[in-house]
């Protein structure tokens, strides 16, 4: 019972961090906490970048599903093993 | 610090005769909040990408002879913005700009070499002066384009006539060259910063 629920925990985690990195233009960077606008300039063709509060989530949104998604997969292997070595013993 | 007055004062003389000859000072303070400075940082672990707008100063002009323009462009430390807040805080503190102490950065234009006409009104070169940045003085070069927008100054500032000069252009500077924590965190931080200019300069008859 733990051990699956510590494996679907750890698939939430992972698609939950992709979902939300994608949501976010699946940006290489880390998060942001402004966003940039380009404007251009109609009379002179110059471009403007304006930054205005918001935010913008970051690869580390996929690196923390990744990590979470690893961690609680290892841990359900854990409990395996545990569970597998306690029946063998009762054998 | 007597050189970098000496070194006004002959600018100014010369922004005075080129005025005489019949150039045109362009002020820099875009009161459209348009013109900018960008720059880009790519390191392994990190890109660093950000806008500088508070920008002031003078440049003479003159469409007939461009490589005799002449003035100095003013960008403030604090304008310096990244799409990062804590980013910025570490941009603004002692080991980085130093923004409290270095509220200025300076570019000196003395001249621009190889001037090509690109098309009516705008020029293609290569501009050289100094740079200051925190209290470090260096010689730059930069690759930039003029364009003279004759009797466009109407267009930008309703009832006003007069003329616009927009620069734009491309250099590279490095940031241990000019004391900006030098040798370190270059993982994170790289040490080429590549400046892009867009400036506006107003001139009115």
């Amino acid at each position: 019972m733990t051990r699956n629920f510590l494996k679907i925990s750890g698939f939430c985690l992972f698609f939950a961090g992709t979902f939300v990195w994608l949501l976010g233009g699946a940006r290489a960077g880390f998060s942001n906490d402004k966003i940039a606008t380009v404007r251009v300039d109609e009379i002179t063709g110059i471009q403007q970048t304006i930054y205005e509060d918001g935010f913008e989530p970051g690869f580390e949104f996929l690196a923390l599903g990744f990590l979470g998604f690893a961690t609680l997969s290892i841990a359900a292997a854990f409990l395996e093993g545990r569970q597998r070595t306690s029946t063998n013993e009762n054998e | 610090m007597k050189i970098r007055r000496i070194l006004s004062i002959a600018a100014g003389l010369a922004l005075g005769v080129h005025l005489w000859a019949g150039g045109a000072s362009y002020d820099f303070k875009d009161p459209s909040k348009v013109s900018n400075l960008t720059f880009d940082m790519t390191a392994p672990v990190e890109s660093i990408s950000g806008t500088a707008d508070g920008i002031s100063g003078a440049i003479s002009f003159d469409p007939a002879n461009p490589s005799k323009a002449y003035g100095s462009i003013v960008v403030t430390t604090e304008s310096i913005m990244v799409p990062k807040s804590k980013m910025r805080d570490h941009i603004m503190a002692k080991g980085w700009m130093d923004a409290k102490k270095h509220p200025d950065m300076t570019f000196e234009l003395m001249g621009i070499s190889g001037v090509t006409e690109a098309a009516e009104g705008a020029f293609k070169g290569t501009a050289k002066g100094e740079m200051n940045i925190k209290g470090v003085t260096r010689p730059i070069e930069a690759e930039v384009t003029l364009k003279h927008l004759a009797g466009k100054l109407g267009a930008k500032l309703p009832g006003k006539e007069g003329d616009l000069l927009v620069v734009t252009g491309e250099f590279v500077v490095q940031r241990d060259a000019f004391n900006i924590n030098p040798g370190q965190k270059l993982d994170k931080v790289a040490n080429d910063i590549r400046i892009g200019l867009n400036l506006i300069g107003y001139a009115e008859k």
